[in-house]
């Protein structure tokens, strides 16, 4: 139905979930808001994520490349919070983790779970440049209190044979983006989530793409335990 | 001795980038113009208002929450943003109006427009330290 000019029309796809809310003129505006707004950002990430969820589901064999690391690891907090608390993790989502704002989406089409992770770094230059506006950042420092068995996500991407632009989809997810604005779950949180929950590591790597040289590391947190189950922090600066 | 108190310290919005008039109560469309660089036509349709608004010289917000809460988060972004890029008017309205790969290729204007300003209001508070939250 053509909606009166100048009225307001809101959609809710069924097979979806995705809705659409917004103003028009005149048909020639609805058709303009379906391809700018719906068409384009959130059904592309959605067809997308499910097109590789797919293929991992259907894939073979693949091999995994892991890493222990014992070396301390660094992480940047604002405003008093402790780096250890998953709160945020749990409510925003992250680069390799599904969390509130992804979580109905991933649920009903990939059938993932929510999960929890601490994100570090392997040097403090490292933190400071994915944090970006640094200078008012508690720096920490996390000693693991055992060994971590890793997965080495880049490499493990550039093998993997069932989706090629694995590493790609990977490199173009934000680190230290605001993931509460993203509703539908993104490649790198898909296939990481696909990881944690069909292997048993504690977490991955990935180079930086802010600081040459330098690594990303999640840890996946499980249900009912804190970060403190597997760092002791300490603050750098004061 | 008395002691200065300025509302702004107490979270009043400061209007760095000088969109709202003195009352806060209207914008200058004008000036959101020049900050965004858009064309009245594409600026009355992000903000759904009539085209005929960017030839007044204020527009008044108390007649349309939607608008208001728009008009306000994006004034409330632009001042947090602005003493995070070290009170540099310039750069402020660069990050202002720039795709952001922070934001998922959106610029804070626009995101502001769309309705979701106090996410980017929470991201600029954290980063300010002023909230309590996790650089990534």
């Amino acid at each position: 139905m053509v909606p009166k000019k100048g009225g307001r029309i809101r959609v809710r796809s069924v097979s979806t979930g995705l809705s659409l809310d917004g103003y028009m003129e005149d048909i020639k505006d609805l058709t303009n808001l379906f391809e700018n707004k719906w068409q384009t950002k959130q059904r592309t990430d959605l067809q997308h994520s499910l097109t590789v969820y797919r293929a991992i589901l259907s894939s073979g064999k693949f091999r995994i490349y892991t890493k222990t690391i014992r070396s301390n690891l660094y992480r940047l907090t604002f405003g008093g919070c402790s780096p250890l608390d998953i709160a945020g993790s749990l409510a925003d989502g992250g680069r390799f983790n599904i969390g509130g704002a992804q979580g109905a989406v991933a649920n009903r089409f990939f059938k993932m779970g929510k999960g929890a992770y601490i994100y570090c770094a392997t040097s403090i230059p490292c933190a400071e440049a994915e944090t970006q506006f640094a200078r008012n950042a508690d720096i920490y420092q996390l000693r693991p209190k055992k060994p971590l068995k890793l997965i080495n996500l880049e490499k493990t991407a550039m093998n993997y044979p069932g989706y090629s632009n694995l590493k790609k989809d990977i490199d173009m997810s934000p680190m230290s983006a605001k993931w509460d604005l993203q509703t539908v779950p993104l490649v790198s949180q898909i296939f990481v989530t696909y990881l944690r929950d069909n292997f048993n590591f504690d977490g991955v790597y990935y180079p930086s793409t802010k600081y040459e040289g330098c690594k990303n590391i999640a840890v996946f947190i499980p249900k009912g335990k804190t970060g403190a189950h597997f760092f002791k922090k300490e603050k750098l600066n004061h | 001795m008395s002691v200065t108190v300025k509302a702004s310290d107490y979270g009043a919005v400061q209007n760095h980038l000088g969109l709202l008039n003195v009352q806060r109560n209207a914008f200058y469309p004008n000036r959101l113009l020049d900050i965004t660089g858009e064309t009245p036509t594409v600026a009355s349709k992000k903000l759904n208002i009539p085209r005929a608004s960017f030839y007044k010289e204020e527009v008044s917000l108390k007649r349309d929450k939607i608008l208001e809460k728009k008009i306000k988060e994006f004034v409330m972004v632009g001042d947090l943003a602005f003493d995070l890029l070290n009170q540099n008017k310039n750069e402020t309205i660069i990050w202002l109006t720039s795709p952001n790969t922070e934001f998922f290729g959106d610029s804070p204007f626009e995101i502001c427009l769309r309705g979701d300003g106090k996410k980017i209001i929470q991201w600029l508070l954290i980063r300010l330290g002023k909230e309590p939250g996790v650089a990534f």
